[in-house]
């Protein structure tokens, strides 16, 4: 029989997906740029269309954490039960 | 093509407010994926298996993709400022020659045309000894002249605008298909020597220096000089966060 590698430690775990939260919430996202409607310059478009796409990556970017830290505590939430550990133990032996 | 309004009503403002916003923006980021990559490296003592292998893979391309995201702001934040600056070089180049051509009397059409006055500028009499015919000649030459000068200028002034523009959507491009511009990212002179330099520059030199170097470059200057970047003044507050913190 293998040794058990399973381990988990709720309480850390839980932590760490608390500081992807607060990670998340304390992004900063660059505001759009006003753009002068005399003008036609394409670099002030262009960069009006990056701070766009740079919001959009930069949300999803939070989404992205905030689903990873929701994965962990989903997992410690299913870790903490005492048969959902066994089974996780069996799956990694 | 440009136009004399466009060259005269153009203000760099914008670039240098979205180069600011960028950079923030940049750098808070990265602030809080390099907290999350310490985060998710430190559960490989919390948390062993399969899930947790799972776990830290998803964690590390999400924390992938923020740093690639800091570093197309940051990129582009370098690439606005370098192209305000050629902007408004090539803008005043154009208001000067049009600003030339009213002074003598000429009116200059919004795509560049000059029109030398109905009476010949005194100056220009004056200046060839008062022969009205050598005048006339003199100041129609010129305004031809100064057409295609000015159009000349608004081309430029166009195509740089055009190129500025296309280095900003490049810098924003998908990370996987991007390729940094030339001269971005690269040293110049060795790091060790930019901090070096510093005793002898002043506080604007050395924050326009910072200005134009990349996350990786402030990363590295941060890493092998924190002393230096930490107690030079003029060294933006943001890279020197984590020095200044500790």
């Amino acid at each position: 029989m293998p040794s058990n590698p399973f381990r988990f430690d709720a309480a850390a775990m839980c932590n760490v997906a608390d500081q992807m939260g607060v990670a998340a919430d304390g992004l900063t996202i660059p505001s759009g740029l006003p753009i002068d409607p005399a003008a036609t310059f394409r670099s002030t478009t262009a960069a009006a269309d990056g701070t766009a796409q740079a919001q959009q990556r930069i949300t999803a970017f939070a989404t992205s954490l905030t689903t990873v830290a929701d994965q962990i505590r989903t997992a410690t939430a299913q870790f903490t039960d005492t048969e959902a550990v066994n089974t996780a133990r069996l799956e990694v032996s | 093509m440009t136009t004399v309004t466009e060259a005269s009503v153009w203000s760099s403002d914008s670039l240098h407010r979205g180069a600011d916003g960028w950079e923030r923006a940049a750098f808070d980021l990265q602030i809080q994926v390099d907290g999350v990559v310490r985060g998710v490296d430190a559960t490989v003592d919390l948390w062993t298996g399969t899930a947790a292998d799972a776990m830290r893979d998803d964690a590390r391309r999400v924390t992938a993709a923020g740093t690639q995201t800091a570093e197309s702001l940051l990129t582009a934040a370098v690439l606005a400022r370098q192209g305000a600056d050629r902007i408004d070089a090539a803008a005043t180049i154009v208001r000067t020659l049009v600003d030339d051509a009213r002074a003598l009397g000429c009116t200059v059409a919004d795509d560049g045309t000059v029109t030398a006055p109905a009476a010949v500028p005194q100056t220009i009499l004056d200046g060839v000894g008062g022969d009205a015919a050598l005048g006339r000649w003199y100041i129609d030459a010129w305004s031809a002249q100064m057409t295609n000068d000015i159009a000349s200028a608004l081309q430029t002034l166009g195509d740089t605008d055009a190129d500025v523009a296309a280095q900003i959507n490049e810098a924003f491009d998908a990370p996987a298909t991007k390729t940094a511009p030339a001269g971005v990212g690269q040293w110049t002179v060795p790091p060790a020597d930019v901090v070096a330099g510093w005793a002898t520059l002043s506080q604007d030199r050395i924050a326009a220096q910072i200005a134009g170097l990349t996350l990786a470059q402030r990363r590295q200057l941060v890493t092998e000089f924190p002393r230096e970047v930490g107690n030079t003044d003029g060294v933006p507050w943001i890279p020197t966060f984590g020095m200044r913190r500790a």
